[in-house]
């Protein structure tokens, strides 16, 4: 009843996290302390599971993309704890794994996006990587006609204005 | 039974501000008996019309509009179900009204009236739910929520890449070379805004990732008073003379005291000799040594361009202010003349690594090639010793392989053997070979 204060939680004990529209996902605790999500709101101040019994809100979050960002974590429950120190190293990795590249090739655009979203405001940093790195990747090579296409962005230059910026690149 | 709620329509700006508290009795949570572990178990009270449900293709539920007033924590939850009700009438089928209290995402209270959650698993309250057996990770969206969805997409677009917050676009570019940042800038005008604001750090610092991640002959700061952007931009040796499009690399370098990018000579077309700008321009000695310069063969050399406007800035100076003004401009100069022998330093590690990179890959061509050699006859190895030298920047490889008619157009006389039809009557007998 004291909150969410321990981190080595039992197994068997669960968070349950609600959508903004209202789906309840029950998850286990082991993930919850992995990816910081809650651990943040429990020691930052706000009183999420010491107030509120271990369940929590997240308006800003769907459940089709909680639903996929938990997959991804539940995948991922057993993996060793990344360094983040060397943020060096991982930035410059831009090698997707296997099974990464794959989950999020079967989203689309736009939840791709969300799927960005959720794990930036779940601090959720490996999918935010894994994540930013396939844009990356969609990005990367493109002429700007090509990444206008891609990404379904309308062209607000005028040619004046284009030509003077290809001069000045 | 305090509510609050603070969700707003912005909440993509202000996530971590935003947060909407629900206090539900769910405190039980221990004595909760069945739960199970690690899957994730979504489970859901909302399910209750038997509608086909069909797959919603947007997810616009942070710009709901529906205001929850403050006040309503004073409100019973009959009254909230009430709003939402009205509001979103259109779209909610008269057999849900029932059941409308149960479905109101998120920030509802739970109603008096129910007696008990189960704590973990929410037990169905209508009827019609199916309970528990909705395990499946794969949930269909409820009714209430695809209405309120399809009204919404009237009016709200769908997150494109446009729409990333700074911080996460910063973070998507960091994982690309300044040539995509580039290709970038000219897709629209959201991206130029954050990507060609010189003034701004965020601007700076995706460049500065960029450059250091992906640059490794570009790891020096930017020189006093350039932006990273520009620096990036003038390194380019790759897009040859900024003035005459002259590609030969081996004639096109950076001059960093002029902060141009040129051959030899466009720099000549646009610099003066100090001696010419002292005895026939007149250019008084103070602003001379207010601008950097460098050496061709004996003499400074000047940027005439850069002449001309420092001289009308000396001449439009007032007497009190000009010793002032002189010292600041001598000290930049000093600076920009201080950074540049490290610039070209880089620039030159850069051109050996590329003339480096150009010798492996002749070799490789060379490697790749050895198969054809048997065909080949005796007279394609006999290059001239200057096409040979590999250190010139510039791949020269087209040579090595050409025909000797090619090599040496001279004697094509002496050893074309084709018939000579081709040739006009006119021309001068005795140099056409005899057949």
């Amino acid at each position: 009843m004291d909150g969410y204060t321990s981190n080595n939680a039992s197994e068997n004990e669960t968070i349950t996290l609600k959508s903004s529209d209202g789906i309840e996902f029950h998850i286990d605790t082991r993930i919850a302390n992995r990816y910081t999500l809650l651990n943040n709101w429990n020691s930052g101040g706000t009183y999420w599971f010491t107030a509120f019994k271990k369940s929590a809100c997240l308006p800003n979050v769907t459940g089709k993309v909680l639903e996929k960002v938990l997959e991804w974590c539940e995948h991922h429950i057993n993996d060793p704890l990344p360094n983040y120190d060397d943020d060096d190293s991982r930035r410059r990795n831009t090698v997707i794994d296997d099974w990464d590249q794959n989950f999020l090739n079967r989203v689309d655009q736009d939840m791709l996006f969300d799927i960005i979203l959720a794990a930036n405001y779940l601090d959720i940093k490996l999918l935010l990587d894994i994540g930013c790195k396939t844009v990356a990747n969609m990005i990367k090579g493109k002429s700007p006609e090509e990444l206008r296409s891609s990404f379904n962005i309308v062209n607000d230059f005028t040619p004046e204005e284009e030509e003077a910026i290809r001069r000045e690149n | 039974m305090g509510e609050i709620n603070n969700q707003n329509n912005k909440v993509r700006k202000s996530r971590k501000n935003s947060k909407s508290v629900n206090s539900s009795s769910k405190s039980k949570k221990k004595s909760s008996p069945k739960v199970i572990n690690p899957t994730i178990t979504p489970v859901t009270a909302l399910v209750e019309s038997p509608k086909p449900i069909t797959p919603i293709e947007e997810d616009p539920p942070t710009d709901l509009p529906i205001d929850i007033p403050n006040n309503i924590s004073n409100d019973i939850s009959n009254d909230t179900s009430n709003y939402i009700l009205n509001d979103t009438s259109n779209y909610i089928s008269n057999d849900t009204s029932n059941n409308i209290s149960n479905e109101i995402p998120n920030e509802v209270p739970i109603k008096p009236t129910e007696p008990v959650l189960s704590p973990i698993l929410t037990t169905p309250k209508t009827p019609k739910t199916t309970p528990k057996v909705n395990l499946s990770p794969i949930i269909p969206r409820q009714t209430i929520s695809k209405s309120i969805n399809d009204g919404l997409s009237l009016i709200s677009k769908s997150i494109s890449m446009t729409d990333m917050p700074v911080e996460i676009f910063s973070y998507i570019s960091s994982y690309l070379p300044p040539d995509d940042l580039l290709s970038l800038v000219l897709v629209c005008q959201t991206f130029r805004r954050l990507l060609c604001n010189p003034t701004s750090p965020i601007t700076q610092s995706i460049w500065r990732t960029s450059r250091v991640n992906f640059l490794p002959h570009l790891q020096l700061p930017p020189p006093p008073g350039m932006g990273e952007k520009e620096y990036i931009v003038l390194r380019q040796l790759r897009k040859g003379c900024q003035f005459c499009q002259e590609r030969e690399t081996g004639f096109v370098k950076v001059y960093w005291q002029f902060r141009v990018r040129c051959c030899e000579m466009c720099l000549d077309e646009r610099t003066t000799r100090r001696d010419t700008l002292y005895i026939n321009w007149c250019i008084p000695d103070e602003v001379l040594s207010t601008l950097p310069y460098i050496f061709r063969g004996a003499s400074q050399v000047y940027w005439t361009k850069d002449v001309i406007t420092t001289m009308q800035e000396y001449s439009s100076i007032s007497d009190d202010d000009l010793l002032n003004w002189i010292d600041q401009r001598r000290t930049i100069a000093n600076n920009i003349m201080d950074v540049a022998p490290g610039h070209e330093r880089e620039e030159n590690d850069e051109l050996q690594s590329s003339i480096q990179l150009n010798q492996l890959n002749h070799q490789l061509n060379q490697l790749n090639s050895l198969n054809q050699l048997n065909s080949l006859n005796r007279f394609q190895y006999l290059l001239p010793s200057q096409f040979n030298t590999t250190t010139l920047p510039y791949n020269r490889s087209q040579f090595l392989f050409a025909s000797p008619q090619q090599l040496y157009p001279q004697f094509l006389s002496r050893v074309n053997h084709q018939s000579i039809q081709s040739i006009p009557q006119t021309y001068p007998l005795g140099l056409i070979p005899q057949p």
